[in-house]
């Protein structure tokens, strides 16, 4: 049973119900006291009644769930500042003042919380004091503009105990998210959404709508590309068109390549007929600069991109750091009519949508610090998520002797780039130096050089880490051990703290110390500085060059940005004379390339990973595999290959060397397929390879099986604009144009930042399906779906392939407003019941805090427990009242004796007895109310004092008697041995003074208590 | 007492046993500072001077410096850690100043004022004088004013490699500078001297492990002589150079001569008397100063005279009264202020009594 909650002044009960027990139960001790308590004073029966009642409130104040309110007086303003870049720079800065004005008028415990918005949103300050500056905060993206987000955010650090209000200063050009919605959400929480509408109209600007062209086309085939281009006015310009970044020739006639354009009001169409000769992906991006930059305001929005997909036969890739070593493999595909491209790493494709051209890569003996980074994500992208194949082919440069380990492509090997725990090997021990670094993001730089660095290292091999701590000078962060699952290692470097090393001396000691005592071959250490410690211990680096231990170096962004100052000096000195390299990074630009040091510099001690000697012919495992197939079941001899082990079965080994180690194998990698083969191309350790009779067989058998299948001429594919996302439209015909259902498709769309996304491709019609992506960021989207069909007839094979679209976000839509959306931001404020505050308002007028209209939070403590307690407490009072007299005079006399005042202690004491005495006869005579009763008392007193007197008096004869014969000595007593003296007391005692009066005396007392006993009962 | 007799005596064993007898705490006054870019707070902060309260300047109390690797200079208010004072040095891009010296001096116009400011800009290889505002701070045109600069990238006569302190010679009535000496490091490790136009009158100095010394002579050699200071020992006036990497202290004649040295590179430590990385020196005006040491997370209290480590105050650590890494020590009246630098903040503390 509940009723609503009720509130009475600052208390509020939850069950109110049970506050109508005070009536019941009131109304019962009330007629159940007149009867009780007939017996009592009126005061004290009304006393008594007083308190019951009072107990009868309390326990029923306590069921009915009582608690304490209290209400908040102050009111926070969540300020969500639009910081993107459709706000005019100069409008920004003018509404930042203008805030930084209006938000000194607050009252004492307001608050104000800041917020940043722009593709995210990020808090600068949580509620705090106006009068307290804000933190500045940078804002990664600024090409959007989520003002749901920011809203939601100030929701979130919003705090419970003030009310609330949150303030937009922006333009309300959202292109992330919905503040519709959400201005819902803070109606709902009562929450106003106060608005500053920042205005502006931009009158000139041009943009580069789209450019348009096919999605797909043939090798060779001319397409009219069309770019749409809307002006505000009327302008000229110079149009530029780039083929993958290569300028298009389009002013045939004249010295320049850009072609001049006049341009209308409204939407105008260019066209620029084009060829194309090269196969695969082709991006188109066109460029328009007016010829009067004030005929434009937004910079951002004036080129597009589109891309087109040029389709051929099968090609291959080969990427080799000395191209002589592929010319083999380039012979024998070249025999096999697959089409290929030899190049260096330098010259390797950029992008993605570059990588696309090629249905495979093959990288011959390549160190992995001569392949970027993003090229090896992208590597792993294209084989994972887009069906590429990929070959890596061995040598002393290649697999774990190339830094391959814990690199992003490891994963995608069909072997274990680390040798097998089983093999005994000589092992390599590293330690890193780390010092701080003083370069942006210096410490993350360090962090991530170091990891590469130790995920490049076998587990077997041992690394330390070094560094100055504050507290204990140069100290072991991790102490040299085995790699292992590099957890440990892993966790050392991510707590460096980086000290300030004021000297070399005692980190490259310790370090030292540590590698002479490692069970190891190899030992290296490699030191990353700014170059600042002082170094003087020259000895060290005649004892490290005596134990073989080699010491590189990298300066890093030194003071002076030279590296032949005095850091520089320095650190190269210490690596020359250990035998190590000297790695200057002297400016923001180079600090790309730290991992791939770190990674070169830890093969040093890798170089054990290669076996070689007399020529062996490996044994093949697998002689059914679809790869190896034909090849006769046996292959020509080797000398040497890189160590790698299994991968457990999860992939397919078909050749294998010493000691079972894998020469050969091959998997299936996401979409794409991926073949290892550790031992070389045939230049250095299989050096009879190329003379093989099947030695295009070989290559040929390994490369169709690993390329991506073609695409399918039968499939059509769309895409949509959805705004923020795409969607993909597949319409599914077979050869004879029948609608092909039930196919399923492994989609995955590669983003501009290399990052994959798989897509849910569903079937919404006969033939049709569609996907939805994610599509906010500016650039390239690549989406590649693999599919395979049912069988065109019952038993037959199902049909595979490959579909590649792409779809282009030339720039952030964020540019393509060109004025504030003044509606938005009123219907927010009049949804949610907040003000439109206009920017021209002087800030001196406006409170940012308006009570009006804001619901105070209110605090609510529940104090049942308390109330109880008071019940409690409160009904021994009610047991007091009734069973103990309380006597006001005699509690007045105790205060009096209390504060010290009248008589002496003793004397005061028996004062107090014969006043309560005196009192207590009153009060007896007083109790009985009648004549009669009086009378019956005194009658009663008298016959128990008859009583007493037969019980207690004695003759004075018969006490001195008694006294004689127990010999009991009085206080006032002589010795015994004085019979004279005795019989003087006896004397006296008979004269009634001493002890027997005394006792007489004492008798009496006794007599008039037990009388005023009576009285009372 | 009883109880604390055995306590000592295991203290005097582990001592004994070369365990690092931990400091205690610093019984801290007032925390300033703490991590951040705002005024009133810093990051890393690497220098430190106090400033008396200058009229001229239309201060009434006095001022503590600070300067750190966010390259701001900031004038704090010693009561509450208020900045009153704040600007950044013109150029940070390949480092900050790593030194900061305030005292009276000629202005731009050659009138006497009672503060100047001597930055020296360590990476830029350089010294500049300011005169700092007299302006609040809300004041727009709150901006200090270039009295001077010298100094250019080298290893000759008057040309520096990375300056780390100033200390300004005056002469007895306080009324005129006789001398100017700047210390620097960078394999340059040297202290140079000026006459008070800024001429190059001699250096001393060069880098090393300071194992080739000769007494009373120029022959000496610095690891990064991190701070420098006039010093009156015994009723000379000597130039004290805290020689940061070589873990000592020295005691040179205004000439360069070297009287002696106290501490050594082979032999840190943390005992009294002893110093690891010491960078910051306090002058406490009765032949003894405060030496703040980077390595041992202390402030020292040292007898000039004798070498004598009087006491010691902190332990490393984060919390109340601990020390990270310190650079720099002042004193202002009876409080001394360390520089907590690897906590980003500014501690102070009762200074000791002066002798009398």
């Amino acid at each position: 049973m509940t009723l609503a909650s009720i509130t009475l002044g600052p208390l509020q009960f939850d069950q109110p119900v049970w506050l109508a027990l005070v009536v019941v139960c009131g109304a019962l001790v009330v007629w159940i006291g007149r009867q009780s308590l007939s017996g009592m004073g009126t005061t004290a029966r009304r006393a008594a009644l007083g308190v019951r009642l009072a107990v009868i409130l309390l326990i029923a104040a306590a069921l009915a769930r009582p608690s304490w309110r209290r209400e908040a007086e102050n009111v926070n303003v969540t300020v969500i500042l639009d910081k993107s870049e459709s706000v005019p720079k100069d409008l920004q800065r003018t509404a930042e003042s203008w805030l930084r004005e209006a938000s000194r008028r607050y009252r004492a415990g307001d608050l104000i919380s800041r917020i940043a918005v722009a593709r995210e949103a990020l808090v600068q300050n949580l509620p705090a004091s106006p009068a307290d500056e804000a933190d500045t905060v940078q804002l990664a993206g600024t090409d959007g503009t989520n003002l749901a987000e920011a809203g939601r955010l100030g929701m979130a650090t919003k705090p419970a105990d003030t009310a609330n209000r949150l303030l937009f200063v922006s333009d309300f050009n959202e292109t992330i998210g919905d503040v519709r919605s959400f201005a819902d959400t803070a109606a709902a929480a009562g929450v106003p959404i106060d608005v500053v509408i920042l205005p502006y109209n931009h009158e000139n600007e041009v943009i580069v709508d789209r450019v348009v062209v096919p999605s797909t086309a043939r090798m060779g085939q001319n397409v009219n590309l069309r770019v749409l281009i809307t002006s505000l006015k009327p302008t000229t310009g110079r149009l530029t068109l780039l083929i993958n970044g290569e300028p298009v020739d389009l002013d045939a006639d004249g010295p320049g390549l850009s072609r001049r354009v006049a341009l209308d009001e409204g939407l105008n169409a260019l066209w620029v007929p084009i060829s194309l000769p090269r196969a695969g992906p082709q991006t188109f991006r066109a460029v328009f600069e007016p010829d009067d930059p004030a005929a434009d305001s937004i910079k951002e929005n004036n080129e597009s991109l589109a891309v087109t997909f040029v389709q051929s036969e099968g090609r291959v890739l080969i990427i080799a750091p000395d191209t002589s070593e592929a010319e083999p493999i380039d012979r024998a595909l070249t025999e096999s009519r697959i089409a290929c491209e030899v190049i260096t790493p330098a010259q390797a494709p950029q992008s993605l949508i570059e990588l696309q051209a090629w249905d495979a890569v093959i990288m011959v003996n390549t160190p992995s610090d001569q392949i970027a980074m993003r090229l090896q994500e992208e590597l792993k992208a294209y084989v994972h998520d887009l069906g590429g194949g990929l070959m890596m082919v061995g040598g002393p440069d290649s697999f774990g002797a190339g830094g391959w380990l814990g690199s992003p492509l490891a994963d995608a090997l069909p072997i274990r780039l680390d040798p097998p725990q089983k093999r005994q090997m000589p092992r390599g021990a590293l330690v890193l130096v780390m010092h701080s670094c003083e370069m942006p993001q210096g410490n993350y730089w360090a962090k991530q050089t170091g990891l590469a660095a130790i995920n490049n290292l076998s587990r077997l091999d041992l690394i330390g880490v070094v560094e100055y701590n504050f507290s204990r000078d140069a100290t072991w962060v991790h102490p040299i051990t085995e790699v292992g699952n590099r957890t440990a290692v892993t966790r050392a470097m991510n707590s460096l703290t980086f000290g300030d090393a004021p000297s070399f001396d005692t980190m490259l000691r310790l370090a030292y110390n540590g590698l002479v005592a490692a069970d190891a071959g190899a030992k290296h250490m490699i030191v990353m500085s700014d170059g600042d410690p002082s170094f003087t211990d020259f000895n060290l680096l005649n004892q490290c060059r005596a134990a073989k231990i080699s010491i590189s170096t990298v300066l890093v962004y030194p003071h002076e940005r030279s590296a032949t100052g005095p850091s520089g000096q320095q650190m190269k000195m210490i690596a020359d004379r250990t035998g190590g390299k000297f790695y200057p990074i002297v400016d923001q630009g180079q600090f790309a390339q730290l991992p791939s040091i770190f990674v070169k510099e830890a093969q040093i001690v890798k170089r054990s990973l290669i076996w070689e000697g007399p020529p062996f012919s490996p044994t093949m495992v697998n002689a059914v595999a679809e790869p190896v197939r034909g090849l006769g079941g046996s292959v020509p001899p080797i000398q040497g290959y890189v160590v790698a082990a299994d991968r457990d079965g999860l992939s397919v080994v078909t050749l294998r060397g010493k000691e079972n180690d894998p020469i050969l194998a091959h998997w299936q990698h996401g979409l794409g397929k991926v073949v290892a083969f550790t031992s070389d191309a045939g230049q250095r350790w299989a050096r009879s390879w190329p003379s093989w009779g099947r030695y295009r067989a070989f290559w040929d058998g390994h490369v169709r099986w690993m390329m991506r299948p073609g695409g399918n001429a039968d499939m059509r594919v769309v895409t949509e604009d959805l705004g923020d996302k795409t969607r993909v439209v597949v319409e599914a015909l077979d050869a004879s144009g029948e609608r092909m259902n039930f196919v399923r498709f492994f989609p995955r769309v590669v983003r501009p930042d290399g990052t994959a996304e798989a897509v849910e491709m569903r079937q919404v019609g006969p033939g049709r399906y569609e996907g939805v992506f994610d599509s906010a960021r500016a650039g390239a989207y690549v989406a590649n779906l693999k599919y395979v069909a049912p069988p065109e007839t019952p038993g037959g094979q199902p049909r595979e392939g490959n579909l590649q679209v792409a779809v282009t976000r030339p720039f952030a839509d964020e540019f393509r407003t060109l004025r504030d959306n003044a509606p938005l931001g009123r219907l927010i404020a009049e949804r949610t019941g907040g003000r439109v505050i206009d920017l021209s308002q002087s800030p001196g007028q406006v409170d940012l805090w308006l009570r009006d209209g804001l619901k105070m939070p209110v605090a609510v403590r529940p104090i049942w427990l308390l109330v109880a307690l008071l019940a409690v407490a409160l009904f021994l009072v009610d047991v007091a009242v009734r069973r103990v007299r309380i006597d006001p005079q005699l509690i007045a006399a105790a205060v009096r004796r209390a504060m010290g005042r009248g008589v002496s202690r003793g004397s005061e004491q028996t004062g107090t007895l014969l006043e309560a005495r005196r009192r207590a006869r009153a009060g007896m005579a007083a109790g009985a109310s009648t004549a009669e009763q009086r009378e019956a008392l005194r009658t009663a007193a008298r016959a128990d004092e008859q009583t007493a007197k037969a019980k207690f008096e004695v003759s004075a004869s018969e006490l001195a008697a008694a006294k004689e014969n127990l010999a009991l000595p009085t206080f006032d007593d002589a010795p015994r041995a004085a019979p004279a003296q005795r019989r003087q007391a006896e004397a006296a005692a008979d004269a009634g003074e001493g002890g027997l009066a005394r006792l007489r005396k004492a008798k009496e007392r006794a007599r008039e208590d037990m009388k005023d006993g009576d009285g009372k009962r | 007492m009883a109880r604390s007799a055995p306590a000592a005596a295991l203290c005097l064993a582990l001592w004994g046993c070369g365990g690092a007898p931990e400091g205690e705490p610093i019984a801290v006054r007032q925390v300033f500072g703490g991590l951040g870019d705002v005024p009133g707070r810093f990051g890393y902060p690497r220098a430190l001077d106090v400033s008396a309260a200058a009229a001229g300047a239309g201060r009434s109390s006095g001022l503590v410096w600070v300067v750190d690797k966010t390259g701001r200079v900031q004038g704090l208010n010693p009561a509450d850690g208020r900045c009153e004072v704040l600007w950044r040095m013109p150029e940070i891009d390949i480092g900050k100043p790593v030194g900061i010296t305030i005292g009276p001096g000629p202005d731009e116009h050659g009138d006497w004022c009672d503060e100047l400011v001597w930055i020296p800009d360590t990476h830029y290889f350089r010294v500049m004088v300011y005169r700092p505002p007299a302006s609040d701070r809300s004041d727009p045109d709150h901006a200090p004013t270039l009295v001077r600069s010298f100094g250019s990238y080298g290893t000759g006569p008057g040309q520096f490699r990375y300056t780390t302190d100033v200390a300004v010679l005056y002469a007895p009535d306080g009324r005129s500078i006789e001398r100017i000496y700047v210390s620097e490091y960078g394999g340059n490790d040297r202290v140079s001297v000026f006459d008070p136009s800024y001429q190059f009158l001699f250096s001393f100095g060069r880098f090393g492990a300071g194992r080739a010394d000769t007494p009373g002579t120029r022959e000496v050699e610095f690891d990064r002589p991190q701070a420098i200071s006039i010093e009156n020992v015994e009723g000379r006036r000597e130039l004290v150079v805290v020689d940061s990497h070589n873990h000592r202290v020295g005691r040179f004649t205004l000439d360069g001569e070297l009287i002696a040295w106290y501490g050594s590179r082979d032999e840190p430590g943390d005992a009294l008397g002893r110093f690891r990385y010491p960078q910051g020196i306090a002058s406490m005006g009765d032949g003894t100063v405060l030496i703040a040491e980077y390595g041992n997370n202390r402030v020292q209290h040292l007898d000039l005279a004798t070498g004598r480590g009087l006491a010691a105050w902190g332990r490393p650590g984060r919390g109340p009264g601990e020390l990270a890494a310190p650079w720099a020590v002042g004193i202002l009246g009876r409080t001394a202020y360390v520089l907590d630098t690897g906590n980003s903040r500014l501690l102070a503390f009762n200074a000791p009594r002066p002798r009398r």
